[in-house]
């Protein structure tokens, strides 16, 4: 297999630490093979079209005190997150999923405005990353 | 990794609520070069897992709706999903889900975040060692097989065959119900073989096997020594030694006639017969090599009596069987020669007579009367009591019609007996029907007369043909009562017009207070239902008075009549 090695920039080198660690989507640069859709596309577009959704419903969750509905958003965010090296947001997601389980919700708005800024920093950083030509397939799943 | 590598095959699905996980576990293991279908919820998976048959499934825990660990085992409990390999995917912290993987079923786990680049390995190992595992255990059947199974037939061999029989053995000095054993050789085997070759003996030892297993019942066994050796077990037999012979008899008849018929063996007809010995066993009694030795000598003895023919180890079962074959064969004959006639027993009610019993006799050729009590069972055990009670019923409704112009018998009812299998018949009340309108017997004067044995299933349908019968005019009454099973909650529900006191209760009225108050009940109970009551078979002035004075009025027995010709009984009406 023809390894499409992709030269993957690395935004949001500043000070603070990076929203998304990047190493796991490189690691998708070995299994890319040439002439296939990207899989590093599919994925990021997938990230970009479902966790934001996922967050809102974690908010209207902590507004009606609903435990297990935070969790369970919490924990589909933090599962995708960790999957795609979104870490920062991967942990917060964490926490808010353990309020959610142990419904113990006084902390929660606080927590969830930590989360919002994280994945608005995430999902640009992702953004970012996608390169302006891959405009090929997007699998649905 | 590159193409030329093909380490990586097989059917994975992949369980996960998460679209990263979907998305990654798909792309990874598909470039590998997996087969892969995802899905995000347990339901899906289980619906899915007949029909895409994976070779392992990679299951997440939280899920919504059904998690991981009850999809894992739901697909356990189905017949194919119990060796199929399940990787739990679960939180690294999460200690707690993983010994909820394994109680529920899961052969491995992985923790998340996944290794994806490892996972193709990983899923790999487990399918290779779950097809290893699934092989072993076909291995192990297969050994099972061999061991206890022929290899040319497929049927039970000697060790299987000894096994059953000691277990049968037990079974049968536990309950007390006899098994046989039939020992079943090919008459001229030796001969297909050398002059048709091997290949052709082969082909017909395996129809032959196919054949008897059709000739017994599921608990039976049929079984291959070797050769053309073939021993058929019977189990559970009769309780009663002559009984259990008889059964016996009629399975190696039924071998017999299966046997005989031709096999197409490639393309050629070919003709065999086997000689059968038979020897029966009851509990411990005998050794196992005892007895297959037993069944051993009887079936050459079949061979000297000219093959193609069944012997018993024990002359005298020897005997009952061919006096029962030979009654058999002579019954057939008489019923299609009408070697019949009845008699007819007067029923005296309040010092009249109301009418008669018809009672069936038959007058063998050759050994000249036989007693119902010889030939009724067999009638009933070969079904030609359905031929024979036709006979009886139109016989009857003939007398019936002839004596409607006689002024002093135009009144007299005539009792029929009906047999469990003959009121089965789906087109029994249409028989009455047809009877009574070619006859022109009047209905009213017909009575029908039950045995508890039939109220022994299907009471609905019984009183729905009672019912129709009894709308036009048909009597029923319902004879040996107090025998067998009769059900209070049945009686009620019967449209009955009376019940009989059954002679072995009769008999003995005066001497055994226990028959007495048998007696005393049946009476009382018939009073209470509104019912008739007859007492059956009244020798004494004695009898005749303790009834009287419990009630009962109307009788039948030597007393009053013994059962009479045609002509003998039309003089006693006369003379009435």
């Amino acid at each position: 297999m023809v390894v499409n090695i992709r030269t993957t920039d690395t935004p949001g080198s500043g000070g603070q630490p990076d929203a998304v660690d990047w190493s796991v989507l490189e690691t998708l640069n070995v299994l890319q093979k040439a002439g296939k859709p990207s899989i590093r596309r599919t994925l990021i577009t997938a990230y970009l079209t479902t966790v934001p959704g996922l967050l809102e419903r974690a908010g209207t969750a902590v507004n009606t005190a609903d435990g297990a509905a935070l969790r369970s958003a919490a924990h589909s965010m933090k599962s995708s997150s960790m999957a795609i090296g979104a870490v920062l947001f991967g942990r917060t997601c964490a926490e808010l999923e353990l309020l959610g389980k142990s419904n113990t919700l006084e902390d929660a708005p606080a927590l969830l405005r930590r989360a919002e800024s994280e994945l608005d920093a995430t999902c640009s950083a992702l953004r970012e990353a996608l390169e302006p030509d891959e405009s090929d397939g997007v699998c649905s799943f | 990794m590159s193409n030329e590598q093909k380490e990586f095959f097989g059917k994975v699905l992949v369980v996960d609520d998460d679209f990263a996980v979907r998305i990654l576990a798909h792309e990874t293991l598909e470039q590998a070069g997996f087969e892969v279908t995802v899905v995000d919820n347990g339901l899906d998976a289980i619906a899915l897992f007949d029909t895409f048959n994976p070779d392992i499934i990679l299951l997440d825990v939280m899920m919504p709706g059904m998690d991981g660990f009850q999809t894992c085992q739901e697909i356990r409990s189905t017949p194919d999903g119990a060796d199929v390999p399940i990787l739990i995917m679960t939180g690294l912290d999460d200690l707690e889900s993983i010994t909820a993987a394994y109680r529920s079923g899961a052969t491995d786990f992985v923790t998340k975040p996944i290794q994806w680049l490892v996972l193709p390995y990983r899923v790999q190992y487990l399918i290779r060692s779950g097809m290893a595992y699934i092989e072993r255990k076909r291995a192990e059947e297969r050994i099972k097989e061999l061991a206890f199974f022929d290899q040319l037939t497929g049927l039970p061999n000697r060790i299987l065959l000894l096994d059953r029989l000691t277990q049968a053995m037990t079974a049968s000095s536990r309950n007390g119900s006899y098994g046989a054993l039939l020992f079943i050789d090919l008459d001229n085997f030796k001969t297909i073989n050398d002059t048709l070759g091997h290949d052709m003996g082969d082909l017909l030892l395996q129809q032959v096997a196919e054949r008897l297993t059709t000739c017994v019942r599921a608990g039976d066994t049929t079984a291959r020594l070797g050769g053309d050796e073939f021993v058929v077990m019977l189990a559970n037999l009769s309780t009663d030694e002559r009984a259990a012979a008889s059964q016996t008899e009629i399975v190696g008849d039924k071998v017999i006639a299966t046997l005989n018929q031709p096999y197409l063996l490639r393309g050629i007809t070919h003709h065999n017969t086997p000689s059968i010995g038979i020897t029966l066993f009851n509990g411990l009694q005998a050794e196992i090599e005892v007895l297959l030795r037993q069944a051993d000598i009887a079936m050459y003895r079949s061979k000297e009596a000219g093959r193609n023919t069944v012997r018993f180890f024990d002359p005298e079962m020897e005997t009952v069987v061919m006096e029962r074959a030979a009654l058999e064969k002579d019954l057939r004959k008489a019923v299609q020669e009408r070697q019949f006639f009845l008699n007819y027993q007067a029923q005296i009610a309040d010092g009249h007579l109301t009418g008669s019993e018809a009672l069936v006799r038959w007058q063998h050729p050759q050994r000249g009367l036989i007693s119902p009590a010889a030939f009724i069972p067999l009638a009933e055990e070969t079904r030609l009591i359905l031929p024979l009670g036709r006979w009886v019923l139109e016989t009857a409704c003939a007398q019936l019609a002839k004596w409607a112009d006689r002024p002093k018998m135009s009144h007299l009812t005539v009792a029929v007996n009906v047999s469990a299998h003959q009121f089965r018949q789906a087109d029994f009340v249409d028989q009455v029907v047809e009877v009574l309108h070619t006859t022109g017997a009047n209905p009213q004067l017909l009575k029908l007369e039950l045995t508890e044995s039939l109220l022994l299933s299907n009471v609905e349908e019984i009183i729905e043909k009672m019912l129709v019968l009894k709308a036009r005019g048909v009597g029923f009454s319902l004879d040996d009562f107090g025998t067998g099973y009769s059900s209070l909650s049945y009686l009620k529900r019967l449209p009955l017009d009376q019940l009989k006191i059954d002679q072995s209760f009769v008999r003995d009225v005066l001497v055994d207070p226990n028959d007495a108050s048998i007696a005393k009940t049946v009476i009382a109970l018939a009073r209470s239902l509104g019912l008739g009551v007859t007492a059956v078979g009244v020798e004494t002035e004695a009898q005749q008075d303790f009834l009287a004075g419990s009630g009962c009025h109307a009788y039948q027995g030597f007393f009053f009549s013994r059962p009479l010709s045609v002509e003998s009984f039309e003089a006693l009406a006369m003379r009435a």
